[in-house]
């Protein structure tokens, strides 16, 4: 702690040469601190606050020379005191004394500008406290003021002092004992003594929030000339320049072209246009204004607005626009409600403070939206809201105490160049809607809910959040036709979830866009994968048709909660050791079975069960059989050993008909076909030429002939793609050809006594009595198979399926 | 008699707009009095709704261009924003005081 007194030369604030540390010293000391004392004396020359300032004391006593108080902030702990004899010459309303605790203040008269006690403790005047000849002259008070018998004025009905708290809907105290106020609107002020200002000098507004005030009498305020002219024409209205509490009317008749100004800062209650006849124009460009109720506007007039209207009331009031079009509209409506009785047009921003916004099922248009705090407020809103500008469109980004009750739809409609950002924090929105084209992407961020987004109208990138989860609730599609949509991520993966059904997208282009929560995520056959999209089907929601294929036999999709029905026919399976169903990770419909070979999990159906007509049932005449399937291996078996994946087989018995494994070969696996002959008791293996990994999804497909012993054994990859080469020959067996057992059908292991487990994934295991094609192996791994018609030249598979042939 | 207490009649519409191959559905109303809404024709009403779905196309269609935020405006802002700061002070040194209590 220190002295500082100004120097004879004086200065600016935050240059240490301007300061001494004696009275009349010429030592340049440090520009003061928190815990300096400041003197301004007989000694001290000009000082101008050029910067934020502070100090514990501020003394002037003594001092005849000008402080200069810039557009900055006086921060002073204990007291100031200001004298008669010296000038002060603040900005109003840009020059702040910031104080805070056990302090006090002595003015000498001198016109203040802004005031704020705010930390707690009592901020006691020493004298009579008088604002200037500014609209913009404020007293905040947060905490407690003794007036101590003093006056605290504002400047006039015109340039009236505003008396608030810091935060809207925090009260701060005032103890009069003995003292007044005059020309002054209050905001969350609470006299200790209840007391009287009805009659005070230029009235008492009442701005709300208010206790122990009896404040001047509300009165209806009609505009009462032809003419227009300035709000603060006291001649214009029917007793004064309208309270913060009066009611106001325009229900005359204007002359031609004229203009109401709004030129105060708090303008009234409800304001009325209805009945005002002349086409007036309602000027609100010339300063920031407070409206404390509703407004309503009518088609006949104009409204000219640069500056921000700002509803502040705290009941329910209304906002009628009549079409006008506003700048800018800021909500403070500490416990109120603004209702739309029309649709609203601005070209700035909504910024929603306190209170609740019901948009009354109309549209809005607005540049932009805002409602970032932690301050109780409401949005209600179900009709279209349309964002037109850029940047920061729509700012939730922090949530806390709002309560968004959404059943529209938000627009983002900008098509330039430059990016738009929809800073939603987390919350649940129904229908996102945005204009595609223009190269400006669309930039998400917090882990929101949206019903459906739509794209629509051109091509469009948008910017999911990383390392955060976006949530679907319809399966809607983008609406984007055959415009291409880019979604990438702002870093890493940005997740999309959907917890039920399917999302159904075409024409995207996804990047680190991994889906989760259990639905079915279809990109479209029409879709790019930029990869890191884990999940994600790159084709289309069609699912294989084998429905009119007679050949087909047997369907176990590996659906959940039905991991063991037949599809088309009635070979139900038995589930042994709990198979589960993995609705994560699956390439047909929504789920997929999950085997662990450790649990020695399987399916099987005995000989018996098969339903005739099954090929390779025993006692049956077919012995030509396709089976087609997808599968994935969490791990493969060890060196010479495999993993079973559809056999008819006993290992070492009589028991040979036919396995489809992944084969160990000396480290290598391969996909194996092994036929049994010789009435059971040996076996041929037909082994695919490529190497098999894990984690990677394999559609097999194996036939057998056995009327000329041919087989083929196919496998395509997620995109249909042939892997490796087909593997096709004609086996050697002996002149019985293949043998019909009583082996089970098991799926997932080999043989009755159940062996070889399969470890990992299978999905749509599908049985025919005849030979697939190798094109009908990839439209089933397509899930095309029997859904598409050609003109002509229509392979066989497509015609077993077909719906329509022209 | 109040204009307050008028009756008023609400002609409320709503319309599907396209803009900029994006479908929307615009929502709005009308207000007369009783003797404004008995003075107009049907046509004359569909010509105000029309009017303002002209109006709303054309704002979303041409939206103006930023405007850099007046002096009054920035100084209503500061305003706003150095009493927030004072407030959030007040609370954090509220709060110190309280842990100290606590201790």
């Amino acid at each position: 702690m220190a002295n500082r007194y100004v120097r004879a030369a004086g200065g600016n604030y935050s240059v240490a040469a301007t300061w001494a540390s004696t009275s009349g010293g010429t030592d340049s000391v440090a520009v003061p601190t928190s815990a300096d004392d400041v003197f301004l004396d007989a000694n001290s020359g000009q000082l101008t606050i050029d910067a934020t300032a502070v100090a514990k004391s501020f003394n002037c006593t003594g001092y005849t020379g000008t402080l200069t108080h810039n557009a900055f902030n006086l921060i002073v702990s204990g007291s100031v005191t200001l004298v008669a004899a010296m000038t002060y010459t603040p900005i109003f309303g840009s020059s702040f004394i910031s104080m805070s605790g056990n302090c006090s203040i002595t003015t000498a008269g001198k016109l203040q500008s802004f005031i704020q006690h705010t930390t707690s403790g009592t901020l006691t005047l020493q004298d009579n406290l008088t604002f200037g000849t500014s609209k913009f002259c404020v007293l905040v008070e947060s905490q407690t003021c003794n007036m101590n018998g003093k006056t605290i004025s504002g400047d006039s009905t015109i340039n009236r002092l505003f008396v608030q708290t810091g935060t809207i809907g925090t009260s701060g105290t005032f103890i009069l004992n003995g003292g007044t106020f005059a020309n002054a609107d209050f905001r969350d002020i609470t006299l200790s003594v209840a007391a009287d200002l009805s009659a005070i000098t230029g009235g008492s507004g009442d701005c709300g929030g208010n206790t122990n005030i009896t404040f001047t009498s509300a009165a209806d305020q009609h505009w009462i000339a032809a003419t227009g002219g300035s709000w603060s024409n006291s001649a214009k209205w029917t007793s004064r320049i309208p309270l913060p509490q009066d009611n106001v009317y325009f229900d005359n008749a204007f002359s031609a072209s004229q203009t109401v100004t709004v030129d105060m800062r708090r303008i009234g209650k409800s304001i009325d246009w209805t009945g005002a006849t002349g086409s007036p124009t309602f000027n609100i460009n010339s300063a920031p204004n407070t409206i404390y109720g509703s407004l309503t506007l009518i088609s006949a007039m104009t409204l000219t607005t640069g500056q921000t209207p700002v509803f502040e009331g705290r009941g329910s009031f209304t906002l009628t626009s009549a079409g006008k079009s506003f700048a800018s509209i800021t909500q403070s409506m500490f416990g109120g409600t603004l209702t739309l009785q029309d649709s609203l047009t601005m070209t700035g921003t909504f910024t929603l403070n306190n209170g609740t916004l019901n948009d009354g099922g109309f549209s809005l248009s607005m540049g932009s939206f805002s409602s970032s705090n932690s301050v109780t407020r409401t949005i209600t809103k179900s009709g279209t809201w349309s964002l037109t500008s850029t940047g920061t469109v729509w700012d939730t980004s922090t949530t806390t105490g709002l309560t968004l009750t959404d059943t529209g739809t938000t627009s983002i409609t900008d098509t330039s160049a430059s990016s738009k950002t929809f800073a939603g924090g987390g919350k649940t929105y129904n229908n996102i809607s945005i204009t595609g084209g223009g190269s400006g992407a669309v930039i998400f961020t917090g882990a929101n809910t949206f019903n459906r987004i739509q794209v629509t109208g051109g091509t469009k990138t948008i910017t999911l959040p990383g390392s955060t989860t976006t949530t679907l609730i319809s399966g809607g599609g983008l609406g984007n036709g055959t415009n291409v949509i880019t979604f990438n991520a702002s870093a890493g993966s940005a997740t999309l979830s959907k917890s039920t059904g399917t999302l159904n997208w075409d024409y995207v282009n996804l990047t680190n866009i991994p889906s989760t929560g259990g639905a079915g995520f279809f990109a479209g056959d029409n879709s790019t994968n930029g990869g890191g999209n884990t999940g994600w089907l790159f084709r289309g929601n069609h699912q294989n048709n084998f429905a009119g294929d007679p050949h087909c036999k047997a369907l176990w999709s590996m659906e959940s909660g039905a991991l063991t029905t037949d599809f088309i026919s009635s070979n139900t399976l038995t589930n042994n050791n709990t198979v589960t169903a993995n609705t994560t990770t699956f390439r047909e419909k929504l789920a997929s079975g999950n085997f662990v070979a450790a649990s020695s999990q399987a399916f099987n159906i005995t000989d018996a069960n098969l339903v005739s007509g099954f090929p390779t049932k025993s006692g049956e005449t077919n012995f030509t059989f396709s089976i087609a399937f997808w599968v994935l291996f969490t791990s493969f078996a060890s060196s010479g050993s495999r993993r079973a994946l559809v056999s008819k087989f006993e290992s070492g018995t009589p028991l040979r008909c036919f396995r489809l494994s992944a084969h160990n070969n000396a480290g290598t696996n391969i996909a194996r076909m092994t036929l049994g002959f010789n009435a059971g008791n040996t076996q041929e293996d037909i082994d695919h030429g490529s190497t098999l990994s894990t984690a990677t999804w394999y559609h097999m497909t194996e036939t057998y002939n056995n009327a000329d012993k041919t087989y083929q054994i196919m496998l395509r990859d997620t995109n249909g793609a042939v892997v490796g080469v087909d593997k096709t020959g004609t086996a050697t067996l002996d002149a019985n050809k293949l043998s019909i057992t009583t082996a089970d059908l098991t799926i997932g292991c080999n043989g009755n006594t159940r062996t070889n487990f399969q470890d990992g994934l299978i999905d749509e295991i599908a049985v025919f009595d005849d030979i697939l094609t190798a094109q009908e192996a990839t439209q089933i791994s397509l899930g095309t198979y029997g859904i598409y018609t050609h003109l002509e030249g229509g392979v066989r598979g497509l015609e077993r399926g077909l719906y329509g042939r022209f | 008699m109040q204009v307050s207490e008028q009756i008023m009649i609400q002609v409320r519409f709503k319309e599907k707009v396209v803009i900029n191959g994006n479908e929307t559905e615009y929502n709005d109303a009308l207000y007369f009095t009783q003797e404004e809404y008995q003075a107009k024709s049907q046509s004359e009403i569909d010509m105000l709704k029309q009017e303002r779905v002209t109006n709303w196309t054309n704002v979303i269609k041409n939206p103006p261009a930023f405007v850099e935020p007046t002096k009054a405006q920035l100084q209503e802002q500061k305003i706003n924003l150095e009493a927030q700061l004072v407030d959030v002070n007040t609370k954090l040194l509220t709060a110190k005081d309280v842990v100290k209590v606590i201790g």
